[in-house]
């Protein structure tokens, strides 16, 4: 180990000594937590701005282990943009239920530099340390309201599918060790290819994809995800349906690419399978919910399928438009999903006794609160992909690359279902302008202050991207060079 | 080599069958042991085959009897507070979250 290889984890060391630091402050912290906030939300600007610092560098660090490369550097930055807006919006939230603690804080940190790792990671160990790493802290944070059984129920739901996922990766890489000899991405994949394409090798490439689809809940494998979204504290939950999503896409796309590319053929029709079922199971779900929140979990679900549609194709063709577009999609879809969230917190934040997240009690909401309702509008615009907006942009991305690599018949079904889904997205518009609400609501005091800023965040990055997406796409494509550094 | 490996496929399939017949939390998460096993004893066994000497599978073991260890504590942490609000460990009993 060398100086130089501590630069590639620069990122990653920030956050771990502002999670401990954190830790630290926390006992000498009466009510106000402002102190660990900042900490942490420093911490989080300074990791991404390091991140983007070094982009354009490549470098190998500790063994082989971990690479500095624009993917991992892409991904990080989204991470800390993520933690940054999670960050922002909890305080309130936590405050609310008078669970306001450090640890919080910590455990969301040590969260993210664990996807950083799975997005850095170019060795089998170090992925998963990574993913297990993301895992356990989110598990934690899924049940961090202790004394409230929703969130209870949900750690534990989460916690039992979550360690179930990560026995199967595991025996899956075991398997993938055993016919490679080797558990560096780069000897993997020539070792693989000097076997071909045998059954053993389809066998541990479908273990793999079905480990890795509980994580990023794709149908069949998204039992969990309604009920882990409702049961956790709204931030948290938000932070779940972008974060390790993006992290586990970020390693899936890595070790198909690299670790698996022999079995392409195989791993491209399991993905196509499970997008048409993931989109089908998403969507028609989200129909039928009256509870916003547990919209949005199928809603991510559907998203998924999307991207899942994006590897099908990704198998399938000589280029990499379509992982370019996967990238480029996940970086929209954390600013409108978080922005949705951070809107179910706000009202939650003013009334946590009452607010049950219900459809009815979106009615009426845009007279009640003009700027929650046009901003809840802006992010229901975005997850529809109307044009103007960063959903608009990233589908069409994806949906081009899916068409490029001769499955115009997928992108076609995937077109469908986005208009499926404008049904359950627009209904939340017109509940909030067009409809009558079913009783009195006491007037709340406008939310201001962190919340503000996070929805400032969300909303600005969705109209950005929905409108000059030129940069954020150069930034996809270059990540698509050298993957090992 | 061969019988190592049916252990270990053995040991997966009855992890896997424990996770989906039983209901009680713990006993899920022996089942969950059980299977992180099955992938821990194949990186050994594959280690020993190809490089006695490099010891690369050993590793990944102990990373992963690690990994298993921290997630058993976090979750019988996470059963605990379960068992005080429904005095049982029971997964069926456990459900409020439902459309």
């Amino acid at each position: 180990m060398t100086a130089m290889d501590l630069i590639v984890i620069l990122p990653e060391l920030i956050l771990v000594v502002a999670g401990c630091l954190a830790l630290v402050v926390e006992p000498y912290l009466k009510k106000d937590k402002t102190a660990a906030v900042t900490i942490v939300a420093t911490a989080l600007v300074a990791s991404g701005a390091v991140a983007f610092g070094l982009a354009g560098e490549t470098r190998a660090a500790f063994g082989n282990m971990v690479v500095l490369n624009d993917y991992a550097v892409f991904f990080k930055v989204l991470f800390a943009v993520a933690g940054v807006i999670t960050v922002l919006m909890s305080p309130r939230y936590l405050a609310a239920y008078d669970r306001h603690l450090g640890e919080y804080y910590a455990l969301l940190l040590f969260a993210i530099v664990g996807m950083d790792i799975m997005a850095a990671a170019r060795d089998l160990m170090a992925f998963y340390v990574g993913l297990e790493l993301m895992a356990v802290s989110s598990y934690l944070l899924a049940g961090f309201f202790r004394y409230h059984a929703r969130s209870n129920e949900a750690a534990l739901k989460y916690f039992l599918t979550g360690a179930f996922a990560s026995a199967i990766t595991l025996y899956g890489l075991s398997l993938v060790y055993g016919f490679a000899g080797a558990t560096n991405y780069q000897q993997i994949g020539q070792a693989l290819q000097a076997t071909g394409n045998t059954t053993a090798i389809a066998l541990a490439t479908a273990l793999v994809v079905v480990g890795t689809g509980f994580k990023v809940s794709m149908a069949p494998f998204h039992m969990w995800t309604p009920d882990v979204y409702q049961g956790a504290p709204t931030p948290v939950a938000g932070f779940f349906s972008v974060g390790p999503k993006a992290a586990g896409f970020s390693a899936i796309l890595m070790l198909f690419l690299t670790v698996l590319d022999v079995s392409r053929s195989t791993w491209s029709i399991l993905f196509i399978v499970l997008a048409v079922l993931t989109m089908a199971v998403g969507n028609l779900f989200a129909l039928a919910q009256k509870n916003i929140k547990r919209m949005l979990a199928y809603s991510s679900i559907a998203h998924v399928g999307y991207l899942a549609a994006g590897l099908g194709a990704l198998g399938r063709a000589d280029d990499d438009l379509a992982g370019q577009a996967i990238l480029l999609y996940l970086a929209a879809y954390t600013f409108m999903n978080l922005g949705a969230f951070a809107i179910l917190a706000c009202l939650k934040t003013q009334d946590p006794a009452g607010h049950g997240y219900t459809l009815a009690e979106f009615a009426g909401l845009a007279r009640r609160a003009p700027w929650a309702a046009v901003l809840m509008s802006l992010f229901m615009f975005s997850l529809t992909g109307i044009p103007g907006t960063a959903g608009f942009i990233g589908k069409f991305y994806l949906f081009n690359a899916v068409v490029r690599a001769d499955l115009a018949w997928l992108a076609v079904l995937a077109v469908i279902f986005s208009a499926v889904s404008a049904y359950y997205y627009l209904r939340v518009i017109m509940y909030m302008f067009f409809r009558e609400p079913e009783r009195e609501y006491v007037p709340r005091e406008a939310i201001g202050g962190p919340l503000a800023a996070a929805l400032a965040l969300c909303a600005a990055g969705v109209i950005f991207i929905g409108l000059l997406p030129g940069s954020l796409w150069d930034a996809a494509v270059s990540s698509f060079g050298n993957f090992f550094g | 080599m061969t019988p190592v490996l049916v252990l270990s496929a053995v040991l997966f399939a009855t992890g896997m069958f424990g996770v989906l017949t039983r209901r009680n939390a713990i006993t899920l998460l022996v089942s969950v042991e059980i299977m992180m096993n099955a992938g821990n004893l194949n990186l050994v066994a594959f280690s020993r085959l190809y490089q006695p000497e490099l010891m690369t599978g050993q590793v990944f073991a102990i990373m992963g009897i690690g990994i298993a260890a921290s997630e058993a504590a976090v979750g019988l942490a996470l059963i605990l507070t379960i068992y005080r609000r429904y005095g049982s460990t029971d997964v069926d009993r456990v459900r409020l979250l439902r459309e």
